[in-house]
């Protein structure tokens, strides 16, 4: 779970007639050619810019700030739960300057051709931001994305249920939880990367056919193990809250988030090595106002905004946020964290993936 | 004396001509036909085309038919949809059980509580869908309400756990969801209805099943028909509670459409999927009808 995702209902219907609707109306496709950056990116930016992105990216907390640095920039934000969601409104006409890349999930922007290559020499920060040679995060040898947040996706325990240690992603599907455990399911990547590394498969993004196959039969046998799919932090904080579940994968933020809130439960990262996602900004291919989105990208990579995020839980992508973050928020928040973990980047199956969960969730 | 002559009225003005007669009506109904066919049929129009196009939407595109036999074909789909029918058909049947009597109660023996129990009903349906998922499930969770009351009462030792994260459960919050739309058109057609006939029934010996069989249920058909109409045909898209209360097992076809658009980006299949399901429920629309007249025919 990267970021909080809204409930779908009636998102589906406004996404298909939007972007059908809008398609219908049409307009330019673009260009895809790298985007110049700003003379003086320290300059304050004018005009309009328009941000899509994950929810949590927007927030005033996040957002007031940058605004108070460009007083005669009008800032216009919409959200989205996915990227498949955003490449479809994009698509169909919605228009932004930037758009929130995930690179598990970037995929239909790039397909589409929404995306316009940075040049790094208008990120201030660039060189020392972490992840920034991310497998994904360059797309033919040009730079899509501004890595901004990333989180590590192990194992969440309720430690007044579960006395002994826990290891592995493999103790979620142990016998002695069935009916209690849960797995992340508001989409196919995460509960099929987790079986897979249960199964023994080290490079889960990259499964063939046969291996996908077999995680699959695997996640069938193990149905009714689970008590259920969480499909939001709420979601996943009402499950251990009310004592349907007492194990399930997650992140270290929401098992951060979930003490904080005096839940009883440990975060642990398993031993087939840690999921782990990164998401960041990029700028579309019919970006209006490149200023502006080159110095909102800017303020998003800064220690100042960085630090706002590691307060929220994320790893921090920019190092010089570590001072700035308080010290019960650093081990989260270190981006060294992730040093050995298992970046999750959007499978080559995954119409294959999304047909296998499913599957999952259809009883025979 | 003379036969009195009758009475013609006077035409004091001038009498319309019969174009402007026939084109009065026109001009009345021009602005809601234009508000349907832009917000209803033009959405509908696309979506049927887009259900026969493949590629993307800004990639190369064309007609085809793949997306239906892709559709048609696929074992997995034919296998969510008898669960979505399963679900759907429980839960539609659930609230004519629950809603007829209710509907009953309301028309002819609430009295004076008649409008608040009707306003009840509606208000019932203002509660955000989400919140009363949330609800359902503190109901039905292990440690829910239910679950506590039996343990309570030495009923049970341990949590019954089959009560959530199920299609029991889809089935429970699916047949709450839609109870007002269920029960209001049956309840205006039984006010239709003279009491005075159930009276007639008893007189000529009917007991309470013949009487609500040959005499009530046929001439409430039409409500029924209505209600059908309104609840039946949005059961089988509903995604938010097979996603909220359906654990592992609640899929249904409202769940793929989202997929199909949300994760895989596949509007084409998406619009062919709500393109069916559309189609299915005009079939079955159609047989609701033509049974509804046969039931009013029949008595």
């Amino acid at each position: 779970m990267k970021h909080t995702r809204f409930n779908r209902l009636g998102l589906v219907f406004t996404t298909a007639l939007a972007s059908a609707v809008l398609v219908a109306c049409g307009g330019d496709s673009g260009t895809t050619d790298v985007a110049p950056a700003p003379s003086d990116p320290d300059a304050p930016a004018t005009g309009t810019v328009r941000v899509f992105a994950y929810e949590d990216s927007v927030t005033p907390e996040m957002m007031d700030p940058f605004q108070a640095q460009n007083p005669d920039l009008e800032i216009k934000t919409a959200t989205f739960d996915s990227n498949s969601e955003a490449a479809a409104k994009l698509a169909g006409g919605f228009e932004a300057d930037v758009v929130e890349v995930c690179l598990d999930e970037a995929e239909p922007l790039l397909r589409r051709g929404l995306l316009r290559p940075l040049d790094t020499a208008g990120v201030t920060d660039w060189q020392e931001l972490a992840f920034n040679d991310s497998e994904g995060v360059r797309q033919d040898g040009g730079v899509i994305m501004v890595p901004l947040s990333a989180g590590p996706h192990g194992v969440i325990v309720n430690t007044d249920e579960i006395t002994r240690d826990v290891t592995s992603y493999a103790d979620i599907f142990d016998s002695e939880f069935e009916g209690r455990a849960a797995l992340e399911g508001d989409y196919a990547l995460p509960p099929i990367a987790v079986s897979a590394l249960v199964k023994g498969i080290e490079d889960p993004m990259n499964m063939d056919e046969e291996q996908l196959a077999e995680v699959s039969d695997f996640m069938n046998e193990n149905r009714d193990h689970f008590r259920a799919l969480w499909r939001s932090d709420s979601d996943l904080v009402n499950l251990f809250k009310s004592g349907e579940v007492v194990i399930s994968d997650g992140n270290s933020g929401q098992a951060k988030r979930m003490k904080e809130a005096g839940l009883p439960v440990k975060w642990i990262a398993p031993e087939e090595g840690t999921l782990s996602w990164v998401c960041g900004f990029g700028i579309t291919s019919k970006a209006e106002n490149l200023d502006a989105a080159y110095r909102l990208i800017n303020w998003q990579a800064s220690a100042k905004a960085q630090a706002i995020r590691g307060k929220n839980g994320y790893v921090v992508t920019n190092p010089a946020a570590m001072p700035l973050i308080p010290e019960a928020d650093r081990a989260t928040a270190d981006p060294s964290a992730l040093d050995d973990a298992i970046p999750e980047t959007y499978p080559p199956l995954y119409d294959e993936w999304v047909r296998a969960f499913e599957e999952f969730q259809t009883s025979s | 004396m003379g036969v009195p002559v009758a009475h013609v009225p006077t035409v004091t003005g001038e009498r319309p001509g019969r174009l402007s007669r026939m084109l009065r009506p026109l001009a009345f109904m021009s602005l809601p036909t234009s508000v349907l066919v832009l917000l209803f049929l033009v959405p509908m129009g696309i979506l049927v085309y887009f259900s026969f196009q493949y590629g993307d939407l800004t990639g190369q595109s064309g007609f085809t038919l793949t997306n239906f036999s892709d559709i048609l074909s696929d074992p997995l789909y034919r296998e969510i949809a008898w669960t979505t029918f399963q679900i759907a058909t429980i839960a539609m049947i659930a609230q004519l059980i629950v809603g007829i009597p209710l509907a009953y109660v309301l028309a002819y023996k609430a009295g004076r509580f008649e409008l608040p129990l009707l306003l009840a009903l509606v208000l019932a349906d203002e509660l955000n869908p989400m919140v009363r998922i949330y609800a359902w499930r503190m109901l039905l969770g292990r440690e829910g309400l239910i679950n506590e009351a039996l343990m309570s009462i030495g009923l049970i030792n341990v949590p019954i756990d089959a009560l959530l994260f199920n299609k029991f459960s889809v089935i429970v919050v699916l047949s709450t969801s839609y109870l007002t739309y269920t029960v209001i058109p049956i309840y205006a057609s039984m006010k239709a209805v003279d009491a005075g006939l159930f009276e007639a029934a008893r007189d000529m010996g009917a007991g309470w099943f013949t009487t609500f069989r040959r005499v009530l249920l046929p001439l409430i058909a039409p409500g029924i028909f209505i209600a059908l109409l309104l609840v039946y045909v949005p059961l089988f898209t509903d995604f938010a509670a097979p996603t909220l209360v359906g654990g592992t097992t609640g899929y249904m076809l409202g769940n793929v459409v989202s997929d199909l658009v949300l994760e895989n980006g596949n509007l084409n299949a998406g619009a062919a999927m709500s393109f069916l399901m559309l189609l299915a429920a005009g079939l079955f629309s159609l047989v609701a009808y033509q049974l509804s007249r046969v039931r009013q025919g029949a008595r």
